[in-house]
């Protein structure tokens, strides 16, 4: 039961990365507690009523009338982040969304907006940024320890195993890797070059049978190829896919390497894997450490508790809605680059109607697959 | 042409030379014939002679008038590889010429040609396609095991060229008039090669960033990321140039992820190797490594059964335009398109 210095949080959207990574980052932090969840799904809010002491809900407005709650954690689909957000931030709560922040920049501004309007704390999950492996070579990088940094390469690769009439292929919906996957990606090489992009250029493919049909409808990718400058000079290159072989796995996801003017940091799932497990029947298997493929639990945890202190001592946060909203406009360039075939500049001039001009809505992209294959 | 072919080496400047010199004289197909050196690693050339128990010689002509000489390996500065290669063409061998095959388009079609006409077999070398690891995945792309090919990523990294051990001096590769470009040209077009071999495919179109990212102090490039898409869809990605540390365990890091439809190969090294430490630190070291060797033989099989080397001056030249259209992406900003770029430039 919640005791009274306990900070009350009402958890709305109980797909995967709800269920699997913030209520159980919840439950871990003292001094918190879950206690609304809501869902338009019936089936899903009993799922994660039953997993904790928590009153289901399938509309935030109940949520936000019947319930004392100081915070809202939104993981919805992303072209509901605005308007579940801001109907919060209204009520006067605390807001902790999942990425992206929205789908368009114009819903980003107005979230934005309402959080300075209303006087309350507005937080956008880009997890990479609390991920202890990314934040210790960050640290490494702030100590100058592989000089000023010039080329950052990034790879986040998976299969998404989802049929082809999922809303994650829709463009309609905002499906597509680069929004999804590309923007964690785009929002680490900011972080750690330390630096503002200047310029985008995406090349992406639609591999998959289900991407090749939402493709169609244009857009829609499952592979791309992105390249990033920043103001100084960096160079970031990411691979971001959804077409590996679904046998490609958690131990091998995601690699990063930073060349700098003195030296050089490596990383690989498949590097960082102190272990390798063998079975009769499936072979040799890097074991699975982490619920989420692209995460640790830990990052998430860390993630919320700067979120609380924040919410408790008026701190700002080290990565706040704005750095969420430039991670959105470079994979919205990102995006319109693999569509046009051409370089996009920033700050961006991507408008909502720019994109639209290329027959493409790029709303919703719910909850970030890393969750689907976890 | 007898079975044993007689290789001479003209130019000692690329540090590739010492191994082809070591590479010919075990090969069991080739004999040694002789290295001619005349400019900054005449030194070097001499002691390499003399060391391989074949002559030496301070100019390119005197080893090309020796009429048992069949093939030379040119192991001079690229930019000179053309005059170099009408010397050898007059004396009607057959050319192994080390990457690039030059520094301007204009220079590697005048080189095709001259040897087109003098009718000589030319090839250029490039590693990678004679190491296990990338003809094992050839071999699944040709054989339609790994399905269709996606996309290639790929990544060449070395130490700065002018830290390598051994006698030869490397200070040419930082003038950019001996070099024409730098550690992403020096390095890269390995991977270029690679890319384009397994697509398949000619490059249709190149983005690119390439600059003096690492070493300010630079008149050359030392560092470039360029994402390349082919005519069938294919699309490639390399970055490549001088970014290891002098702490860093082996020379040369390099990696090929490929994605196909069916298959992913991760490919981090491109030899078998075993680790050293000592108290200065740890050394990866190849305890395999087939590609000198395999080159050699494939082009000692062209010359002596009459057909085109598997690497032609053509791929050489291809593989150029690629290097370039990545330099001329990175001036301009812009996206090259291939068939453009041969008609500003070719």
């Amino acid at each position: 039961m919640p005791e009274d210095q306990d900070l009350r949080v009402a958890l709305v959207g109980c797909g995967n990365i709800g269920l699997k990574a913030h209520l159980p980052a919840y439950a871990r932090i003292p001094d918190v507690v879950v206690v609304a969840v809501c869902d338009t799904d019936e089936r899903l809010v009993a799922a994660a009523a039953e997993l904790t002491e928590a009153v289901p809900y399938t509309d935030l407005a109940d949520v936000l009338s019947k319930e004392d709650v100081d915070i809202v954690d939104i993981c919805t689909p992303p072209s509901t982040h605005a308007k579940l957000s801001i109907q919060a931030m209204e009520a006067e709560r605390h807001v902790l969304c999942e990425k992206p922040i929205a789908h368009t920049l114009e819903d980003a501004d107005a979230m934005i907006e309402s959080a300075r309007v209303n006087g309350v704390k507005l937080m956008i999950g880009q997890t990479r940024r609390f991920d202890h492996r990314y934040v210790a070579m960050k640290e490494q990088i702030d100590a100058g320890r592989v000089g000023q940094p010039v080329f950052i390469r990034r790879a986040e690769r998976q299969f998404l195993p989802c049929p082809a009439d999922a809303w994650y292929w829709d463009p309609a919906l905002g499906g597509g890797v680069i929004l999804d996957i590309g923007i964690h990606v785009l929002d680490l090489f900011r972080w750690m070059f330390g630096q503002e992009p200047v310029e985008v250029r995406a090349v992406a493919k639609a591999v998959h049978q289900a991407a090749q049909k939402a493709a169609q409808k244009a857009g829609s990718f499952d592979y791309a190829m992105i390249t990033c400058k920043f103001a100084d000079g960096g160079i970031g290159f990411a691979e971001t896919s959804w077409a590996h072989p679904s046998t490609f796995g958690s131990g091998l996801y995601a690699s990063l390497d930073v060349v700098g003017t003195q030296g050089k940091l490596e990383y690989s799932d498949r590097g960082t894997n102190p272990m390798l497990v063998f079975d009769e029947e499936s072979g040799a298997e890097f074991p699975r450490y982490f619920a989420l493929m692209s995460s640790t639990e830990h990052a998430f945890e860390a993630q919320i508790v700067h979120f609380l202190d924040s919410v408790r001592n008026g701190s700002s946060f080290a990565v706040d809605a704005h750095d969420a909203r430039v991670a959105l406009s470079m994979a919205l360039a990102a995006q319109q680059s693999a569509m046009t075939d051409q370089v996009v500049t920033l700050p961006a001039t991507v408008a909502h109607e720019d994109i639209s001009q290329e027959n493409v809505t790029l709303t919703a992209i719910a909850s970030s697959s890393e969750e689907i294959s976890a | 042409m007898s079975r044993i072919v007689n290789i001479g080496i003209l130019g000692y400047t690329h540090l590739h030379a010492p191994r082809y010199a070591e590479g010919i004289a075990n090969h069991y197909g080739a004999r040694l014939f002789g290295i001619a050196d005349a400019g900054i690693n005449a030194g070097a050339a001499r002691d390499a002679a003399r060391n391989h128990g074949t002559r030496f010689f301070d100019s390119y002509e005197d080893l090309l008038d020796i009429d048992v000489l069949d093939a030379v390996y040119l192991g001079n500065e690229p930019v000179y590889h053309r005059e170099v290669v009408e010397l050898a063409t007059k004396r009607g061998v057959h050319i192994l010429c080390d990457k690039p095959i030059a520094t301007t388009l204009e220079d590697a079609d005048a080189i095709v040609e001259i040897a087109r006409v003098a009718g000589v077999k030319l090839m250029v070398s490039f590693f990678p396609r004679f190491q296990l690891p990338l003809m094992k995945v050839k071999e699944a792309l040709d054989s339609g095991d790994a399905g269709e090919l996606v996309a290639i990523y790929a990544v060449k990294y070395g130490r700065l060229p002018t830290k390598a051990a051994g006698p030869q001096s490397a200070d040419w590769f930082l003038d950019p008039e001996l070099s024409g470009g730098g550690g992403f040209l020096d390095i890269g077009i390995h991977a270029l090669d690679a890319l384009r071999w397994l697509a398949g495919s000619e490059a249709r179109q190149v983005h690119a960033h390439v600059g003096t990212m690492i070493h300010d102090e630079f008149d050359v490039e030392d560092f470039g990321v360029a994402t390349i898409e082919f005519d069938n869809g294919v699309v490639g990605a390399l970055s490549a140039g001088w970014a290891n540390p002098d702490g860093y365990p082996t020379w040369l890091d390099v990696k090929f992820e490929i994605l196909t439809t069916k298959q992913v190969f991760l490919i981090d090294k491109p030899h078998h190797d075993f680790v050293l430490y000592t108290q200065e630190g740890s050394e990866r070291q190849a305890w395999l490594r087939r590609d000198i060797d395999e080159q050699l033989s494939a082009f000692i099989d062209a010359l002596v059964n009459d057909r085109e080397p598997p690497i032609t001056g053509q791929d050489g030249r291809a593989v150029l335009q690629m290097a370039l259209a990545a330099y001329e992406s990175s001036q301009t900003g812009d996206t090259i398109r291939l068939s453009s770029l041969a008609q500003t430039t070719g």
